[in-house]
């Protein structure tokens, strides 16, 4: 019995991850929070390994020192945003029930200026603290003689158009990260054949004894 | 069936930590050199399982396995599944590493018991009745742990009602297809090799 389990074993070992390989739900079940600041929200999603969308989870938002600034729950898409008061690093929980829980940590910076941008409104830019913005934006008329008259909210839009897709690239890139892989899968049933010899190994020793 | 890190208060994680050594302390004592085989076994099923989702129902969980451990492996469940979440938690970030003993119980507990409480069936000459026990220890398995995890849950401040319904529905799918697959499991190893689950 004993040689037929180890060999029984190792078919398994061979096995079940091929199996895995080909079972399109193979994907461990857990939470995850992918959150970003944009504009001067903070942007929050939540999805399960599985692909679905934590919807109508509970996120609560905590600033540096601890305390709660936010309590709320995410949309029909999983979605979520919120403004914060000032600059500093906030951690965002989420909770997705059945103990499922998430965390992620944004750090926001330059609210202020941003804020200025947005009041400046259509006084352009000229306003703005923000001396690089200022210069891109010479630059820019220069180059169309005078032609080209932005306003931030403009500006606001292109910038968005042109980082959708990369913030889109980098959620994937983050999504694929979560995902169990099949390297994973070989290697937990390496150690449990290893774990096994290990304890068969002692197992013998103290009965030798 | 995992429950994350931060999720429980402190005393929970402790005295679930405290009995599941107890029951880890039992189930190795009782694991004969001739079982160890056996052993890994179960824990590579019940490491790779979790990987395996039913998308039936509102929120499609995963398959556990813990009733057909229990009654292939007894108190050895207890290590068996333990490993299992070990690994789970570093490899595929599932559960966490200060929840481990919570969750070694929530699913070891239910093992032994379903498995204690279908063997005797596997000693009798009746097949049917076999069967029968196979199916409700690989189903009530999985209730039962439905109901360890909303327990531990509520006792960390969620309110048990809405909580332990919530579960339960997750789980009813996968109670029901635990329960065929461990009369499949045990059916075949009665034909073939019943001295894997009767030799108890």
């Amino acid at each position: 019995m004993n040689f037929h389990a180890v060999k029984s074993m190792f078919v398994s070992i061979i096995i079940i991850p091929i199996l895995v390989m080909f079972c399109s739900s193979a994907q461990a079940h857990r939470v995850n929070l992918f959150a970003w600041y944009e504009g001067n929200m903070i942007m929050a999603e939540g999805y399960f390994s599985s692909g679905k969308k934590a919807v109508n989870s509970t996120i609560m938002v905590f600033d540096s020192e601890g305390k709660e600034v936010f309590h709320g729950t995410t949309d029909k898409k999983g979605e979520f945003c919120f403004q914060p008061p000032r600059d500093g690093d906030y951690r965002l929980v989420l909770e997705a029930g059945m103990g499922h829980r998430a965390e992620a940590l944004v750090s926001v910076k330059d609210l202020k200026s941003h804020t200025g941008v947005l009041e400046a409104g259509h006084a352009g830019l000229q306003t703005t603290e923000d001396s690089e913005l200022q210069e891109e934006f010479k630059a820019s008329e220069d180059a169309g003689k005078g032609t080209t008259a932005f306003n931030s909210k403009e500006f606001e839009q292109i910038l968005d158009r042109k980082l959708n897709p990369i913030k889109e690239q980098l959620f994937r890139l983050a999504e694929q990260g979560d995902r169990v892989k099949f390297r994973d899968v070989v290697a937990g049933l390496g150690y449990i054949a290893g774990l096994m010899g290990l304890a068969i190994y002692f197992a013998q020793r103290k009965r030798k004894k | 069936m995992h429950i994350s890190e931060g999720v429980l208060i402190a005393p929970v994680l402790l005295a679930g930590g405290g009995a599941a050594m107890l029951g880890l302390a039992i189930g190795l004592r009782r694991m004969d050199v001739q079982e160890i085989p056996k052993v890994a076994l179960l824990t590579a099923a019940f490491f790779v399982a979790s990987l395996v989702h039913i998308p039936i129902g509102p929120s499609n969980a995963h398959l556990v396995l813990n009733g057909i451990i229990g009654i292939m492996l007894g108190w050895t469940a207890f290590p068996a599944i333990f490993i299992g979440l070990v690994l789970q938690a570093v490899l595929f970030q599932f559960g966490g590493f200060t929840t481990l003993g919570v969750n070694t119980l929530n699913m070891a507990v239910p093992a032994v018991l379903m498995g204690a409480l279908a063997r005797p069936a596997f000693r009798s000459d009746s097949g049917l009745s076999a069967l029968v026990m196979a199916a409700v220890a690989g189903a009530g398995a999985i209730i039962l742990s439905a109901a360890m995890v909303a327990g531990s849950l509520s006792l960390s401040g969620d309110p048990f009602i809405p909580v332990s319904r919530l579960i339960f529905v997750a789980h009813i799918p996968i109670a029901i297809v635990e329960g065929i697959l461990s009369v499949l499991i045990i059916s075949v190893l009665l034909k073939t090799k019943p001295e894997v689950i009767r030799n108890y």
